[in-house]
């Protein structure tokens, strides 16, 4: 009963945080990389804990009677998340530990391709490609693409970054696969 | 907010990636990206441009540090940095394969690209030239286009005058291919010649040399004649039988039988016998023209001749048409 209860708490938050996700686990996932970038771009160490902490809290809460108003749903995620990365903070602080930053590897970027990476990208449609190879090998080309694609500068970037995103998931597809 | 976010929206997300806004700004941009899905996708996305100028070398030094500090705070962050390094890496790659291919096929045309290695940060000078700075450039830029069409022509005239010069080239050696295949079947020839003809000596020495080899026989040819004059005998194995000597080089033996002259037949048959009985020769039918000086010559080889005794028996053809003994004849051969 409890369990039926807590799915229904479940499932009724993601549809509504993301009413537009195709279903509750894809709610759930955009809703939990939204907070996983949340902390990262407040330069935390762990975004990926603190996200789940985020979300396990408003759960808990959500299952306590917690109302959240529909029209802004994500008021009260934004308040839980801003509390987690107080005592992040604070927890930080005591610790005494300092933000671990290593210095950037300058290694060679040829080096690091793998099988995964040139997998994907052959699987993109050739434009794509295309779109990348100009967009990559010369920044100057980035404002002549826009122009004949009739884009701005930032949707342009909005492009290249979707087809990123489509490249990370299969590469993570394919990693996850060659381990398995 | 639209997907084309307008310069001042993109400044405030860059300035929110590199924790350069306020607390207040901060919490704005936050709370917009929670509520908006296509915000958020718009700051990714600038997140991706900065990683992008990150990793090209393309930030100031102070945005660089910010931005080090951004994309290596966690492990997650880690990952998307490697993940677009890598990105670019294999974008790169996949250029200078491509590249390598399509120089091979590249023309003239392509070659504007040539000049992309001048450096991004030169276009800073232009605006500083004057209007007879920008002349002068405008002249360059004529006289290069001018040297360029002139080379492109150059390089036509040339281009077809080594495919003239490749073409003679290549029939000339067409035909010495041809005259030289022409010439080993000469000499094919000429030495199939030369052994028919090497053949054809040998086979003639040969036979010369057989030749030579029988020219003692043609000597020994039964040319000499060994001649015997016979006389009748009564006597069997008489005493008075003459020997006929017979030499290697005898071919033939003349037989003279002396006969009687007052007797004369129509015809004449003669035999040769050994004294065992053995016919060795005979011939019937002789006419007596054959009988000169009372005798009757008979001429045989001497090959049929042998160490033996042999009688010679003559009859005639009488006038009642029997054949008549008229005599013997004895002698001996001995080689």
């Amino acid at each position: 009963m409890e369990a039926d209860f807590g799915q229904t708490v479940f499932t009724k938050l993601f549809q509504l945080l993301e009413p537009d996700a195709q279903s509750i686990k894809e709610g759930f996932q955009r809703c939990r990389y939204k907070l996983f970038k949340f902390f990262a771009w407040r330069y935390c160490e762990d975004p990926d804990n603190l996200a789940d902490e985020t979300i396990s809290r408003l759960l808990k809460n959500v299952r306590g009677g917690q109302e959240i108003l529909a029209d802004n749903p994500y008021s009260y995620v934004y308040a839980i998340a801003s509390n987690v990365f107080k005592e992040y903070l604070r927890a930080k602080k005591k610790g005494g530990v300092l933000l671990d930053i290593d210095e950037v590897r300058e290694t060679p970027v040829a080096a690091a391709v793998d099988d995964c990476q040139k997998q994907c990208l052959e699987q993109l449609s050739r434009e794509k490609r295309e779109l990348l190879a100009r967009y990559y090998l010369d920044d100057d080309e980035r404002d002549a693409i826009a122009q004949e694609q009739g884009l701005s500068l930032n949707a342009l970037r909005l492009q290249v970054h979707r087809i990123k995103h489509g490249l990370r998931r299969c590469r993570e597809d394919c990693q996850k696969h060659s381990m398995s | 907010m639209s997907v084309s976010m307008n310069a001042k929206t993109d400044d405030l997300i860059t300035r929110f990636l590199l924790g350069e806004l306020s607390d207040e700004e901060r919490t704005r941009v936050e709370e917009r990206f929670l509520a908006d899905n296509e915000f958020f996708e718009e700051v990714l996305s600038a997140e991706d441009a900065l990683m992008d100028q990150y990793l090209l070398g393309q930030l100031s030094d102070e945005h660089r540090k910010r931005a080090q500090a951004l994309f290596h705070s966690s492990p997650g962050q880690k990952r998307e940095a490697q993940f677009t390094r890598d990105l670019i890496a294999s974008v790169r790659e996949a250029h200078v394969e491509s590249s390598s291919t399509a120089s091979a096929n590249s023309d003239i045309g392509n070659s504007a690209r040539a000049f992309s290695f001048i450096p991004p940060g030169l276009k800073n000078f232009l605006p500083h030239f004057n209007a007879t700075g920008w002349l002068v450039i405008l002249l360059g830029c004529l006289a290069l286009m001018s040297c360029l069409l002139y080379l492109y022509s150059q390089k036509k005239d040339w281009e077809a005058q080594r495919a003239a010069v490749e073409r003679s080239s290549q029939e000339a050696r067409e035909k010495l291919s041809e005259e030289m295949l022409n010439k080993a079947e000469l000499s094919r020839q000429l030495e199939i010649e030369k052994e028919k003809r090497a053949q054809a000596e040998e086979k003639a020495e040969e036979l010369a040399a057989q030749m030579r080899a029988r020219k003692p026989d043609k000597i020994n040819r039964p040319d000499t004649i060994t001649s015997i004059i016979l006389a009748p005998t009564t006597l069997e194995r008489g005493g008075n039988s003459k020997t006929l000597t017979l030499k290697a080089e005898t071919g033939r033996v003349q037989l003279q039988l002396e006969l009687d002259e007052s007797q004369r037949y129509s015809q004449y048959n003669i035999s040769l016998t050994t004294f065992d009985g053995r016919r060795v020769w005979s011939r019937n039918s002789m006419a007596p023209s054959q009988i000169k000086q009372g005798r009757l010559n008979l001429v045989l080889p001497a090959s049929l001749l042998e160490y033996e005794d042999y009688k010679i028996e003559l009859k005639g053809l009488s006038e009642n048409g029997d054949f008549v003994h008229v005599a013997d004849y004895l002698f001996k051969v001995r080689r």
